[in-house]
């Protein structure tokens, strides 16, 4: 939703002589408004020969370009992060000021100030929180599964106390229902979920924004309850040498090295190293496993950015990943054979993922109909007709034992999808385009359990290759009346090899009522193909049988909700925010991992009944003094589904409520920084096998989060304790002491596994 | 642990309540606005980089819209023009801007 706003400036003095160049200068404005030069964007006459005439602007954003060859002319200007767009210059036009705005994308550049750390984004779409660099800097942020501290929004947690594999819960649903993002497009899926969440590092991110509800049907049709999308360093900003190390207490040693640097006007590249050990051993509660497995990981991305003349880009990258974890029970010894004398497990991903995506500006917009010329013109100059091509390459591959139990699976994925964009007119823009995807699966469990009446072990294998083709055609409508009132309505149609038709709709709507009221409401349609181990590794950490009793089916959800934002003074503060919003999902089915049917057995089946969520949730910021920022929300749940002979009922391990504050003051120039986070964690049922003492709930718990940060020139050192009053989830492995009995279970893990974390990092940066 | 946390609270509050005493003028503090050349964000993040470590430098606001950067410094450590110089190290061109009554408000508007 990028758009330009083209504004001619200057006029040619009738004292002068006509120069031979027109003259100019590109800005890009910012979503806060500020308006700053932008260098090598692209300037050219539009036409058949208009490619030919291109120039770039300088650093000062200024260009000259020769005058075209007949009057009147059309000058187009484009560059990435901001959307292109054309203006008429007429031959008594000497200078040519041109506006981009960055607009409500998920794919803009963010530009923030240090002390927005997490901000409810206002041009968006949809309800949008983002986390900025500044937000990403305040906590220790290893990588993305940590990054969610401020936020009510989500809730992370662990999928089971051994395997250390995070897991997220948007709108009080499992992020396997959330779609991960990485510059709008589609990652983490398939066998990555599990542990997804930690294989991009914080310090590779300019930004996350957590958008809330069904998105764009441009993406697929995967999304239920959101998108995360996770914008990285960009190759525009010459920064030639970023350096992050991290220590914490328990060993965890973090390198990070980004490096940034055009090469030329047009060629730009990133490139990304992550480097990490987590190598000690620790036992906080004393049941003989290991509260978090040992862990090391290689990380590295090279991503590139050209910029032809004629506004052409060209994006591609490459990223590589290798993570290995060692758990269960501390004296687990790897190099004796694996039998039940000894509990251990064992997790290695590797993750290759390369793409390529091509914007190609083809036209102006379609003339605007008459009568229609006196409408607010908000999007003058917005559309521009847009081709895009993207198609990126994913192979994952999952090695893993918990005790016995083995899972392994490799994944490959492809991806093609076309787009074409372009408008009616102003204000009606629209976009249509088909997508191709093929995933294989090659996936096995080789389960082994005790049954609950006998001695010995048995085992089973259970074959869970995959194949799936899915062609789709889609398109989307957008309405905009002024910067007032946009209304974005979607339609995706994909034929899936396994499931046949889905068809996706979605619609959004903003409403800026005034300047310091804006309303959002979004409704539509998600599917997914579910992936039933690594939707659910928790159930691996279990002494129980796996049991998948049925041909499993899409997951199908409706997810609808809306929200308010109200900016207002208060105290010095002219933009304190206050906003509210409720999202309910409905699952015409869903996959349920039940545990309380059968104590031996883990089933799985298909939703037979209802299954929905339901939140509320409020935020509220100011900034009282100068440099000081109050930020609270709390997000209340209610999630029930029905469970097989037992009928609806709350969802076990679901918090029912967060509530967050967030205190940050800075010093002057931001020399100090000190950052406090409170969180207070609200009860989840605990499954009815793991009811003590005739507590259903498990306890409401606060956590606290302390940091500082000190600047120097070119460099932060920061010191900063998670978890600070030592709070840890007691026994959170059930029957530790026979882990192969099938009353062993690692899954139900409600709160914190790590004892207080102190850590202490640098951050250097060197720019040209 | 309830006094660390306690202990840093009131430090933070301290903190926050002797910033805003800083706030108020004193006699051997002087501000100075720059008009200068900057373009970009990464220009501005030059900035902030390093003008705070220079020596004297109490305080800054910089603005992009604008292309201000607003300084508040200490007369008897620094000089107008040796913080000019320091601007013009990071790659830019400063001029004092001294027409314009209105820069600091202008400067530290929020966003």
């Amino acid at each position: 939703m990028k758009k330009i706003v083209l504004i001619l400036a200057g006029s040619l003095s009738l004292c002068t002589l006509p120069a031979q160049n027109v003259r100019g200068v590109v800005y890009g404005v910012s979503p806060t408004g500020d308006k700053t030069p932008l260098s090598y964007a692209s300037v050219h006459w539009h036409g058949e020969h208009g490619a030919h005439s291109a120039v770039a602007t300088d650093e000062h954003g200024r260009f000259s370009i020769p005058r075209p060859a007949a009057w009147p002319a059309t000058l187009m200007a484009s560059f990435v992060g901001y959307s292109s767009d054309m203006r008429s210059v007429a031959d008594d036009t000497a200078f040519v000021e041109l506006l981009l705005h960055e607009g409500a994308a998920l794919d803009e550049v963010q530009v923030t100030g240090r002390q927005a750390a997490l901000y409810n984004a206002r041009l968006t779409q949809l309800k949008t929180e983002v986390i900025t660099a500044a937000g990403l800097q305040k906590m220790a942020c290893c990588n993305i599964g940590e990054s969610f501290e401020n936020s009510a929004s989500i809730s992370v947690g662990y999928s089971d106390a051994v395997s250390g594999a995070r897991q997220i819960r948007l709108l009080g649903l499992s992020g396997v229902y959330t779609q991960m993002l990485e510059e709008n497009r589609a990652d983490m899926r398939g066998l990555a979920t599990p542990f997804g969440l930690s294989f991009t590092p914080g310090a590779w991110l300019e930004s996350i924004q957590v958008a809330k509800g069904v998105g764009s049907v441009l993406q697929g049709y995967e999304n239920s309850t959101g998108q995360i999308n996770l914008e990285y360093r960009k190759p525009t900003t010459p920064e030639p040498l970023f350096l992050n190390l991290y220590l914490d207490r328990f060993g965890r040693t973090e390198l990070n090295v980004a490096s940034s640097q055009p090469l030329s006007g047009k060629l730009f590249t990133t490139l990304l190293a992550h480097g990490s050990v987590d190598p000690m051993k620790t036992d906080g509660n004393g049941d003989g496993f290991m509260d978090e497995p040992a862990k090391k990981q290689i990380n590295l991305a090279n991503r590139w950015l050209y910029v032809a003349d004629n506004g052409t880009m060209l994006r591609f990258g490459l990223k590589g990943l290798y993570e290995k974890r060692d758990g269960g029970q501390m004296d687990f010894d790897a190099s004796r054979p694996r039998d039940t004398s000894q509990y251990g497990t064992g997790i290695e991903n590797t993750h290759i993922n390369a793409y390529i995506k091509i914007g190609l500006p083809l036209g102006r917009r379609a003339p605007a109909p008459a009568g229609r010329d006196n409408a607010p013109d908000v999007a003058a100059g917005e559309a521009v007709t847009n081709m895009a091509l993207i198609a990126d390459y994913t192979f994952h591959d999952l090695r893993s034992f918990f005790g016995l139990k083995t899972f392994d699976g490799t994944e490959h994925t492809a991806n093609l999808n076309a787009l074409f964009q372009s408008a009616f007119g102003p204000g009606h823009d629209y976009m249509i385009g088909a997508g191709l995807r093929w995933d294989v699966y090659r996936q096995g469990l080789q389960d082994v359990w005790r049954p609950v009446s006998g001695r010995g072990l048995q085992t089973a294998y259970t074959n869970l290759d995959r194949d799936e083709t899915v062609g789709g055609l889609f398109g989307e409508y957008t309405f905009s009346y002024g910067d007032q009132l946009v209304l974005v309505a979607g339609l995706r149609a994909d034929y899936h090899s396994l499931f046949q038709w889905m068809i996706t709709p979605r619609a959004t709507l903003k409403y800026a009522v005034a300047d310091h009221l804006t309303l959002r409401a979004s409704g539509g349609r998600g599917f997914r193909t579910p992936n039933v181990i690594t939707d659910h590794i928790g159930v691996m950490a279990t002494g129980r049988q796996i049991a998948i009793d049925e041909p499993l089916d899409l997951e199908d959800a409706w997810t609808y909700g809306g929200s308010a934002a109200w900016y207002f003074s208060l105290w010095q503060d002219d933009r304190a925010s206050l906003g509210v919003d409720f999202f309910r999902t409905q699952f015409t089915n869903q996959i349920i991992a039940d545990q309380e049917n059968d104590l031996a057995r883990v089933l799985f089946y298909n939703l037979d009944g209802q299954s929905f969520s339901n939140t509320y949730q409020i935020d509220f910021s100011t900034t009282p003094v100068e440099r000081f920022t109050i930020m609270a929300t709390f997000r209340y749940t209610d999630a029930q589904t029905a469970y097989r002979a037992r009928g609806l009922r709350e969802r076990p391990l679901n918090d029912r409520f967060k509530a967050v504050v967030n205190l940050q003051y800075a010093t002057r120039m931001n020399i100090w920084t000190f950052d406090f986070t409170a969180q207070w964690n609200g009860q989840t049922r605990l499954p009815d096998f793991a009811v003590a003492d005739g507590r259903r709930y498990s306890p409401v718990y606060p956590l606290f989060f302390a940091q500082i940060t000190r600047k120097f020139r070119n460099l932060d050192l920061y010191v900063g304790c998670e978890n600070l009053f030592n709070y840890t989830q007691p026994d959170p492995i059930l029957g530790a002491a026979a882990p192969y009995d099938a009353g062993f279970n690692s899954s139900v893990v409600w709160g914190p596994l790590m004892e207080r974390r102190l850590y202490a990092g640098l951050r250097f940066t060197l720019f040209t | 642990m309830k006094k660390t946390l306690t202990c840093l609270l009131c430090s933070l509050l301290l903190t926050a309540g002797l910033a805003d005493a800083q706030a108020q003028p004193k006699k051997n503090e002087a501000e100075v606005t720059f008009a200068v050349n900057m373009h970009c964000d990464h220009c501005k993040k030059k900035i902030e980089n390093a003008l705070p470590h220079e020596k004297g430098v109490v305080d800054m606001k910089v603005s992009l819209e604008k292309k201000e950067v607003w300084l508040k410094f200490r007369t008897d450590k620094t000089t107008k023009e040796a913080l000019q110089k320091a601007i013009e190290k990071t790659g830019y061109t400063a001029s004092e801007k001294t027409d314009d009554p209105t820069a600091k408000s202008a400067a530290t508007k929020k966003p």
